[in-house]
């Protein structure tokens, strides 16, 4: 793209560099280390920005960095031009900028960037380059084409050279991890397209199961659902009854259910905004709560709803700011707390808490790392001598060494001014903050003293008219649809595949920033940032050149799901969760009239064997199979495929979901009379059976194969085995062996009709399901809707065994 | 050279003689289980104030001191080790929690600790927790390395079916893929041990024998054909995962005894416990209803029985394991006590029932913090990050009962001496080095035998560093 006019820098920069990166290459010169011959679209393109990363960052600029990027030794000593490591998001642009920016400044027609590097010019770093070196070329090579406006863009879907699902491949996975449901045949033909791929798409993220997921992604990055108890209510001092078991109103199931409340608080917010098609910002910036009459209740406000567990999922907006009421001194005081979207939340509060020391900066770190992508921890990493620093006074601002990252954080810190430092949660305007930190605000500007009073509320509106909140949020979704981390910069230039690795970098840093910046101009819609994400060869890619690890790195299927997807993916392909005892429990914190229980959500013990978090001790999932967990995917598999086998054969053909093609009857051969007989194949069973596979094969795994495949074949033969075995077992012990054995797998109630919750004989509540009719003639033919207790085919634990097999397979437990 | 070859090779040749530890590993590299050695990473989370345990410092004269100590006031030499043995008052210097006494640092150095080897004067070269955390357990600032405890599981896992070879209950985890991570799966376990019956001792299970022994066979099939056709980088990691951790299979029933064991009895012991801290750990934790309690100590050594009785069975390699609440930028003198009480109370039971379980000549402890406390106090009585600290190391063929490295009083660091680490030299002389997280984890790889793992060369420590013999 040849720039016509002026140079961008700040939030113009990143807007520019998104647009750069549109579907459509504008015709380029030769870029920067671009061939003539290379198209934007060719594998071998190079865009000027991944010049610049791999051969002027990664190469020709390296001893610059090391002094001009914050809190280096050229920094410290006000050198005009500066470096962003990689750490800083969208490092990329940041560093062009100040490039071109720079580059304008010149000696004799020189640029004074390149007579620096060469110890010329008073340079405080002396002669750092030769003039006779490549990185000296390379270096002026990059400058000359800022200078003439030569800039290369190329399009980042070819340059990875990979081969993506079919968008109806891509749909059915949308549909499993977005919606936890399998989707309908016609769904998917009509996602076929490109245009009802997105509708189709976007239409998934407004199904119920989508806001779990989407309460599951946030809290992953939050952690806010560590826990709270309903004792913070105590700061506000509305209801003890919620908390304090001397008072007249209070009861366990309140308690328990406030509790609940509180800790979900800052996850319902967030459903709420996006449930309420709200722009994205308000996460931040909504000046409003989110509150059901619990929560309500704790805060002073009103809600239109009782507070009873039926109403535990009525979260409503209540445009009033929490009015807190506490008595001091014995006099009571009424005043009004800032709301700032999840930021206000006593969840979020307490979850990152604070001491008078700490300052609020934990709660800065998380602002930076969920909401500005940025990595505070990441963001200097060099060695720190405190030991050096013992006679500066106040070294957080006053040595390089430590403000290089208390200049980003201290100021975002004091955003949270006003909230008490011991008693997290109270709030007083008239708090003073700590003379020794940088005063309260944002990038380079200060927090206005009139707004002193509500410091939070000022913050939470600068952080969305930042870029990086846009490439924020990007990620923090990416992490939770695609399971992977966002790739850094790579360290070890001595890997034979280095340039392979910067380039995947600068390729998915690109993609961030573009998707980001679509985010934010689509008024912050959510949805729409799904959908890119769903469309892009991170969620997609499927195959590629098995040399190229570098490039492809974080590409591929094969997403370890984690125990709650696993969970719902059993659903969605089977009908059934898994669980151990109870199908469902009345929960009002889950759903009205009580949930289908997944136990790998609900039993934290399940959830944590197989790689979950408890937000806690454990926040980080883990991302590859252990020992532990192929056993628990097993157990977990067998018991779903037991109870689902027989439970779909007890459904008439048109409506089971998983034998279309076959019957309870369907043998691959005639049953004998006795042991010496020979196995007569039945006509057209084993094609009806091989079908049915195949179907299963796409159902569970994603995979289109053929009947008569090597696949399938080895599915047939573990249904044969099976069966045989059964056959001769049964005939071997005079007809005993039809029974279903395990109580486990007989299909006795009706699983797709909505429990009653009726208390059982020691007055515990539990859902009862309706009962199949009962089989009263064995020998009369089975027919649909009877129980399925007896197995006189064989058929039913030669597919229990198949299902297994599937749904432990590699290609179900991950996506 | 796969480790299985290695292993017969030094067999024959006698190179076993090198291996630090012995004869065990060479049982049989096809058994399921692993006969040592272990590690066991424990790490105090938050960054600790060494100059409480095994760096003491008192308060400096003057008005203005360089160091300030409110509640130690005289140290004592142990083997070389400066601990703290008085306090406010003249005192003996005792760690407490809610004003009990939990552990006595002169104590544990001179009974059950007085094999540890002492690193004083470690410069983590960092302020920040998630960097000094990384730095410890790696040896890497910068680039985040697989933890040691990984490396050193992931080298034995190659060739053993260990079902839980890096037991993972610390705050640096990463694996760079060489081993997967595992948790203990607590009640679960039964369930796990045979996973294609619904509970144990039903007669009937889910499936057929038939269909069990055939779905595992087919399986392995289809891992091999997967990874066959597998041309991208995840499918290529998480299928290598899989297939490694599919190896174990009927180990797992090993599990089932380290979830039925008791706790030991608190009389195993009780004369091992410091004098003074013994009324307190030997109480139980519910004086009401003492059935459903336990004795303190045997409570606190809860986690550590876990991992110990895990590499018992042989079902785990090596363990990572921390302990919160050192981050004490408030209250300091009372929240660090408290916290490195019970942590130096947990190291102590570490020590005790491995040797009660056979482990102790087998058992390396490496004792870790993210960085230290600062020398003064801070206006609200806390203390902040410092990038000086202490690492304790303990294990067989380590030479305990002595302490490496040195700090000035004002807990600067000292370097040691390039020609004889036995020695420091101060700070600005050049023919001593700063200690850092990687020397030590340069010692600990070779030590551990990590340094010869075949996929060792991906995770080389920080270059341009001299290597210190800091453990012979």
């Amino acid at each position: 793209m040849r720039r016509t006019s002026g140079f961008l820098t700040g939030r113009g920069a990143w807007i520019a560099a998104a647009l750069f990166l549109g579907p459509v290459a504008a015709a380029a010169s030769a870029g920067c280390g671009g061939d003539d011959e290379a198209g934007p679209s060719g594998p071998s393109c190079v865009s000027t920005r991944e010049y610049f990363t791999s051969q002027v960052y990664g190469r020709a600029m390296q001893a610059c960095a090391g002094c001009h990027t914050a809190g280096g030794l050229a920094d410290q000593q006000g050198a005009k031009f500066r470096m962003y490591r990689e750490t800083y998001p969208d490092f990329v642009t940041a560093n062009i900028d100040s490039i071109r920016d720079y580059a304008q400044l010149q000696v004799r027609d020189t640029p004074l960037l390149l007579v620096k590097p060469l110890g010329e010019r008073q340079h405080g770093g002396g002669r750092v380059l030769a003039k006779d070196s490549e990185e000296y070329k390379i270096l002026s090579k990059f400058v000359a084409d800022l200078r003439e406006g030569r800039e290369q863009t190329c399009d980042a879907g070819d340059q990875l050279q990979v081969q993506s699902l079919t968008l109806k491949e891509t749909a059915r996975k949308a549909s499993i991890v977005l919606a936890g449901r399998f989707a309908k045949e016609e769904e998917l033909e009509a996602a076929a397209g490109e245009e009802g791929f997105d509708k189709f798409v976007l239409a998934l993220t407004r199904e119920e199961l989508f806001y779990d997921l989407l309460r599951e992604i946030w809290n992953d990055a939050l952690l806010t659902e560590r826990g709270l108890d309903a004792g913070v209510g105590g700061t506000f001092d509305n209801a003890p009854e919620l908390y304090d078991d001397k008072n007249p109103g209070y009861t366990t199931e309140n308690r328990q259910l406030a509790t609940a409340s509180i800790t979900q608080e800052p996850m319902r917010f967030i459903e709420y905004v996006v449930r309420n098609d709200l722009p994205f910002s308000d996460v931040v910036t909504g000046n409003y709560v989110v509150a059901n009459p619990y929560v309500a209740r704790i805060y002073g406000l009103p809600h239109d709803q009782p507070m009873t567990p039926q109403s535990f999922l009525e979260w409503k907006r209540i445009e009033l700011s929490p009015v807190q009421y506490t008595t001091q001194n014995g006099a009571s005081k009424m005043t009004a707390m800032p709301t700032a979207g999840v930021l206000t939340t006593p969840a979020f509060l307490n979850r990152w808490e604070t001491t008078p020391t700490n300052k609020s900066r934990k709660r800065a770190r998380i602002v930076l790392k969920n909401f500005l992508a940025t990595d505070i921890f990441k963001f200097a990493q060099r060695p720190v001598d405190s030991t050096a620093l013992t006679s500066v006074q106040n070294p957080t601002s006053n040595s390089a060494m430590c403000s290089v990252c208390h200049k980003v954080i201290d100021p975002i810190a004091g955003g949270f001014r006003g909230f008490n430092e011991n008693q997290l949660t109270r709030f007083d305007p008239a708090d003073k903050w700590h003379d020794d930190m940088l005063p309260p605000g944002f990038n380079t500007a200060l927090t206005p003293p009139e707004s002193y009073g509500n410091a939070v509320m000022w913050l939470g509106a600068q952080i969305p008219r930042d870029p990086r909140f846009g490439v924020s949020v990007a990620q923090v979704m990416f992490r939770g649809l695609v399971g992977d981390e966002p790739l850094t910069f790579p360290q070890d230039k001595t890997t034979p595949d280095y340039e392979d690795r910067v380039r995947a970098f600068t390729l998915q840093n690109d993609w961030f920033v573009k998707v980001g910046a679509e985010f934010m101009a689509a008024k912050y819609d959510l949805r729409k940032l799904v959908l890119a994400i769903v469309r892009s060869p991170y969620f997609r890619a499927k195959s590629g050149d098995t040399t190229k690890d570098g490039l492809h790195q974080g590409l591929g299927q094969g997403r370890l799901l984690t125990p709650e997807m696993l969970g719902r993916k059993y659903r969605a392909t089977t009908g059934l969760y898994f669980f151990q005892y109870e199908a469902a429990r009345p929960d009002a914190a889950r759903a009205r009239d009580g949930f289908l229980r997944s136990d790998l959500v609900s039993d934290a013990e399940w959830r944590l064997v197989y790689g979950g978090i408890d937000s806690g001790d454990v926040t980080k999932r883990t991302d590859t199979m252990s020992p532990l967990m192929v056993a628990t995917s097993q157990y977990t598999g067998a018991l779903v495929a037991c109870r689902a086998t027989s439970y779909d054969f007890t459904k008439p053909k048109g409506d089971r979901r998983l034998f279309r093609y076959v019957d309870i009857t369907t043998t691959p051969f005639t049953i004998r009379a006795n042991a010496g007989a020979a196995l007569v194949p039945v006509p057209d069973a084993e094609a009806k059976i091989r079908e049915n596979i195949k179907y299963l094969f796409w159902r569970f795994l994603g995979e289109n194969v053929e009947a008569s495949s090597e696949e399938v074949t080895r599915a047939y033969s573990l249904f044969v085995d099976v069966w045989k075995d059964l056959e001769e077992k049964d005939l071997a012990g005079n007809g005993n062996g039809k029974g279903i054995g395990n109580y486990r797998c007989v299909a006795d109630s009706d699983w797709d009709k909505a429990p009653r919750f009726e208390p059982d004989q020691n007055g515990y509540v539990r859902a009862v399901y309706d009962k199949l009719r009962p089989r009263t003639d064995n020998k009369a033919p089975y027919e649909p809707g009877m129980r399925l207790d007896r197995d006189e085919n064989f058929t039913v634990r030669a597919w229990q065994a198949v299902v297994t097999y599937l749904i432990t397979d590699y290609r179900f437990t991950h996506e | 050279m796969d480790r299985r070859n290695f292993l017969k090779l030094a067999g024959l040749s006698g190179l076993s003689l090198m291996l630090p530890w012995g004869v065990s590993s060479q049982a049989s590299a096809d058994q399921a289980t692993w006969g040592g050695p272990y590690l066991l990473h424990m790490h105090a989370g938050g960054g600790w104030d060494p100059t409480l345990l095994c760096d003491g410092k008192t308060t400096e004269p003057g008005t203005t001191p360089s160091y300030e100590n409110k509640i130690v006031t005289a140290i004592e030499n142990v083997n070389g080790i400066p601990v703290p043995s008085q306090g406010a008052g003249g005192a003996k210097f005792l760690l407490t929690t809610q004003n009990n006494p939990v552990e006595d640092p002169v104590h544990f150095f001179q009974n059950v600790g007085r094999d540890v080897l002492v690193f004083n004067g470690v410069d983590t070269e960092t302020n920040n927790h998630d960097v000094g955390v990384q730095a410890l357990a790696c040896g890497h600032n910068n680039i985040e390395l697989p933890a040691l405890a990984a490396l050193f599981a992931g080298q034995v896992a190659r060739d053993r079916q260990v079902p839980m070879a890096f037991l993972a209950s610390g705050y640096y985890n990463r694996t760079g893929d060489v081993v997967g991570i595992s948790r203990f799966p607590g009640s679960k376990i039964e369930l796990l041990a045979d996973p294609f019956k619904g509970a144990p001792g039903e007669e009937t299970g889910l499936l057929t024998d038939v269909g069990s022994r055939r779905i595992l066979e087919l399986r392995n099939q289809r891992l091999q054909s997967l990874e066959a056709q597998a041309t991208l980088p995840r499918n290529k990691r998480t299928l290598a995962a899989l297939r490694d951790a599919s190896k174990s299979g009927d180990a797992l029933n090993l599990l089932k005894s380290v979830a039925q064991g008791a706790p030991p009895p608190i009389d195993s012991f009780v004369n091992d416990l410091a004098p003074d801290t013994r009324a307190y750990l030997t109480s139980n934790t519910n004086p009401a209803n003492p059935a459903q309690g336990v004795a303190r100590f045997i409570d606190l050594g809860r986690p550590i029985e876990t991992i110990l009785r895990c590499f018992q069975a042989g079902v785990s390699v090596s363990a990572t394991w921390a302990q919160g609440g050192f981050d004490t930028h408030a209250q300091h003198d009372t929240n660090q006590t408290a916290a490195l009480g019970t942590f130096l109370a947990r190291l102590r039971y570490t020590l005790l029932r491995a040797q009660q379980l056979g482990l102790r000549d087998k058992l390396y402890v490496l004792v870790t913090s993210d960085f230290g406390r600062t020398p003064k106090y801070n206006t609200g009585n806390g203390k902040d990050h410092w990038n000086v600290t202490s690492v304790l190391l303990v294990g067989p063929g380590i030479r305990g009962g002595r302490a490496i490295g040195k700090t000035d009083e004002g807990h600067k660091v000292l370097r040691l001496s390039k020609s004889n680490v036995a020695e420091t030299v101060p700070d600005a002389d050049t023919r001593g080095a700063r200690l850092h997280a990687s020397h030590i984890h340069r010692e600990l790889r070779r030590v551990l035998g990590v340094d010869r793992a075949p996929f060792i060369g991906q995770f080389p420590l920080p270059s341009g560093e001299d290597a210190l013999p800091l453990l012979g």
